[in-house]
């Protein structure tokens, strides 16, 4: 027995991790220096998630896929004309910030509300993916926040796969401490998984797949709702690069006691 | 007046983990430097009455349990009762709380159910002018920022 799922997808974008990164004051808030000439990618975990979901819908007959991205719209565009071409899903798409200084529950909000939106919902077959925790805020809170805004229950994070049984139970392998999996078993949806990076690779672009995506996301991202986070309550006292500090010291002809000493002195201060 | 609640969930042998004396170890710090607070502690565990008596000389003035066969495993739906219940209970303003996988998984949902904040990663928390700061990475800890919120809890 196969059950058609609905799996929507919470992603958003990051800068690309090779930049150089720099917090600046702006009238909205913290935010990055340049940060709409930044080149963006799609979160990487967040990615995954994507890939999943779509592996996931191809094996089970019926199934569909949705993507809802909450982020600047003209980023958004950009992302858009490579993960377009990834895997097959239609887009749902919040014009606003995807910065790593807004808030989680705010963020939560916007996504459960547009995720709640999407027309045809059925809860009993709705499956909630996303990346554990985003490669910009990193808090990984959102995702809880979302399920419990809808009212999913059975949430999984740090997945690194998903099993789908006969009887339509799943079988779900968390990461937990020690380099460890926990095998934990869902009776079915709805569920929320929050990925880490599961075993798929990353699909080869497809053109075809991206002509038939793009058909959905360029009137997606047109509609995009314009969605503020306020940042109501939240201050930042300062936002800084570590400092880089560099203590390397050249001797000769030292005795290993000596240096032993030495590296216990620094251990103990 | 803050009540500050740390939550810890025992190991398979009923026993607290490190991460858990260390969550206390940072919440009494804070209850220390925040005139007025309270500390309360609250465990989550199949039998968690050998864990409360290893932290019996803490300065926790109250301790809540959520003991039971289904608090045993690690689990969002229980896990997330479990908290609430312990949460409201002890009608906490700030919850400090070790970041295991179990307690990644559900406290800011948690969070979301009580209408309060959940800050994650945290690496150190300060207080000055009776306001609460947290440290946490950014970006891949590219860039360290301390925040407060006025949220509770």
């Amino acid at each position: 027995m196969s059950t058609a799922y609905q799996i929507v997808v919470c992603g958003s974008i990051v800068p690309d991790p090779l930049q150089t990164l720099e917090p600046v004051a702006s009238p909205t808030g913290l935010a990055l220096k340049n940060e709409m000439m930044l080149p963006a990618v799609l979160d990487p975990w967040a990615g995954h998630a994507l890939y999943e979901a779509a592996n996931l819908a191809k094996n089970q007959p019926g199934s569909k896929v949705w993507l809802v991205s909450l982020g600047p719209k003209a980023k958004l565009q950009q992302v858009m004309m490579t993960v377009a071409q990834k895997v097959p899903f239609e887009l749902v798409a919040l014009d606003g910030s995807a910065s790593g200084f807004t808030d989680a529950t705010e963020t939560a909000a916007a996504l459960a509300e547009a995720i709640a939106a999407i027309p045809g919902l059925d809860k009993s077959r709705l499956l909630v993916f996303g990346g554990w925790e985003s490669a910009s805020r990193g808090a990984g809170a959102t995702l809880q926040m979302v399920g419990e805004r809808l009212g999913i229950v059975d949430q999984f994070q740090g997945v690194d796969q998903l099993t789908v049984n006969t009887d339509g139970s799943m079988e779900i392998l968390e990461r937990i401490e020690g380099g460890k999996h926990q095998v934990s078993k869902c009776m079915g949806a709805p569920a929320l998984l929050g990925w880490a990076t599961g075993n798929l690779p990353e699909p080869k672009n497809n053109p075809q797949v991206g002509m038939v995506n793009m058909r959905t996301v360029m009137p997606a991202l047109q509609k995009a709702k314009p969605t503020k986070l306020a940042g109501e309550g939240l201050s930042f006292a300062s936002v800084a690069l570590p400092k880089q500090l560099r203590e390397t010291q050249i001797v000769k002809d030292r005795s290993p006691d000596a240096i032993a000493q030495e590296i216990v002195e620094w251990i103990k201060k | 007046m803050e009540t500050i609640l740390v939550l810890a969930h025992t190991e398979n042998d009923g026993s607290l983990a490190k991460s858990a004396r260390e969550a206390l170890h940072s919440a009494a710090t804070l209850h220390k430097s925040l005139a007025g607070s309270k500390l309360v502690f609250g465990l989550i565990g199949e039998n968690v009455q050998a864990a409360a008596n290893s932290i019996a000389a803490s300065p926790a003035i109250k301790y809540f349990g959520v003991t039971g066969a289904d608090f045993s495993q690690s689990r969002y739906a229980t896990d997330a009762a479990a908290a609430e219940a312990l949460c409201k209970a002890a009608q906490a303003t700030i919850v400090v709380a070790p970041a295991t996988s179990r307690w990644a998984r559900v406290l800011p949902g948690v969070a979301q159910r009580l209408g309060g904040r959940a800050d994650t990663h945290v690496t150190g928390v300060t207080v000055a002018d009776g306001r609460i700061s947290a440290s946490r990475w950014y970006y891949r800890q590219r860039m360290e920022g301390a925040l407060t919120r006025t949220q509770r809890p």
